[in-house]
């Protein structure tokens, strides 16, 4: 059995580990309460972002939007995919930095099963420090590693990581965008979700602006309130300046940021509930081994207070 | 005239508008009640000004962003 004070020394630990944990645990909860409400601020933006251009396409032959670069997409010999990885910064959050690794690996096998000539070459830019050595081990090269975008991103935080994808697709560097991000479903359920930014689809974008509320939980009530393509019923002659081309260029660069913005958010949000999760499960592990060692402390405590019984006891015989 | 101004964080006004001052990429443009329906992209780095009905004002820089004024007397900024 161990020494008394061998256990007393790893009970203390085990309890100082408990506290921390749970404090983590407290504190990811709120965290990610405050990502939620956060992500539900850029609705509005979306919103009325999809309703200008349901207004705008309805004075616009449909081609035109289909030709549009951002819709069209450009053909290249050997195309290059951007792979944007959207992960964290810190570790302790179970297996939210892994899988987003591993939706990525999923991807790529899928991509390349896709395209059996190998034309197809692939860049990545990451989102978080954790998924370096991932981008290490996979062979492609990183682009640029964006970090620091702390506990809730804001848009003058994912400005740099927009600006730098849109600017790269506008100069043909890179013929396709695609994003490997966590979905926040509820606060047990986060999957990843591997998505074609650019080109862009239409019902992709719809799909986003829908998506900024949540399913379930707090706010989920708001999400069947607004239908995003409630447009202008009237049809009313339009003016567009400086040209309806340009206008939709416009809507388009600013549905592409908003996008961004709330694919790190959503991010953000599973971030935090899989720490919470993750801190709630080493805060149960801590009791029950606290409480083992509890047991054995006493044991020990005991066998000791019994052994000296025995030793009184033989002595007070051996006297008489 | 209802008018909002978002951008990406939030809604950053709302509320009635008697007139609002913005520079676009075509030239300075003041939008008064029952506007005709108009989309404009703003010049970047453009000053939104607003006077509400009692006079007072408000105002915002925008770097980019474009309006929709629709026929409902309704204009919404979309700005970064």
């Amino acid at each position: 059995m161990e020494s008394i004070h061998h256990i007393r020394t790893r009970l203390a630990s085990v309890k100082n580990i408990g506290t921390i944990t749970k404090a983590m645990e407290v504190v990811s909860a709120t965290k990610m309460r405050r990502a939620q409400s956060i992500a539900l601020s850029s609705r509005e933006y979306s919103f009325a972002a999809l309703r200008a251009l349901t207004d705008l396409l309805r004075y616009m032959p449909e081609k035109a939007l289909l030709q549009h670069p951002f819709v069209a997409g450009k053909k290249a010999r050997t195309p290059i995919t951007l792979v944007v990885l959207i992960a964290s910064d810190r570790g302790l959050a179970g297996a939210f930095n892994g899988s987003v690794a591993r939706a990525a690996d999923a991807f790529f096998k899928k991509d390349r099963a896709a395209d059996p000539e190998g034309r197809e070459s692939y860049r990545l830019a990451l989102v978080g420090k954790k998924l370096a050595s991932y981008a290490q081990k996979s062979g492609f090269s990183v682009v640029e590693t964006f970090t620091n975008f702390g506990d809730y991103a804001t848009a003058d935080e994912v400005l740099p990581l927009t600006d730098m994808i849109m600017d790269g697709y506008r100069r043909g560097k890179w013929e396709r965008i695609v994003v490997v991000s966590t979905h926040f479903k509820t606060t047990l359920a986060q999957f990843t979700v591997t998505r074609q930014i650019l080109p862009m689809s239409l019902d992709q974008v719809r799909e986003t602006a829908r998506e900024i509320v949540p399913e379930h939980g707090r706010f989920a009530e708001l999400r069947d309130s607004f239908a995003p393509d409630a447009g202008d019923e009237a049809l009313t002659e339009y003016l567009f300046e400086p040209s309806p081309e340009r206008v939709l260029s416009s809507i388009l660069k600013h549905l592409v940021a908003m996008q961004f913005l709330h694919l790190v958010l959503e991010a953000n949000a599973s971030e935090h509930s899989a720490r919470m999760v993750a801190m709630k499960n080493a805060s149960t592990n801590s009791k029950e081994l606290g409480d083992t060692l509890t047991l054995s402390f006493n044991n020990a405590r005991q066998a000791l207070i019994t052994k000296e019984m025995i030793e009184i006891s033989s002595a007070q015989v051996a006297a008489n | 005239m209802k008018t909002k101004v978002l951008n990406l964080a939030g809604v950053l006004y709302e509320g009635e508008a008697k007139s609002v001052n913005i520079a676009t990429k075509s030239g300075e443009v003041t939008l008064l009640d029952h506007h005709r329906p108009l989309m404009s992209v703003l010049a970047s780095d453009s000053r939104i000004k607003i006077e509400r009905e009692d006079g007072t004002k408000e105002a915002f820089v925008s770097k980019s962003g474009f309006l929709h004024m629709d026929g409902n007397n309704e204009l919404t900024l979309l700005i970064d």
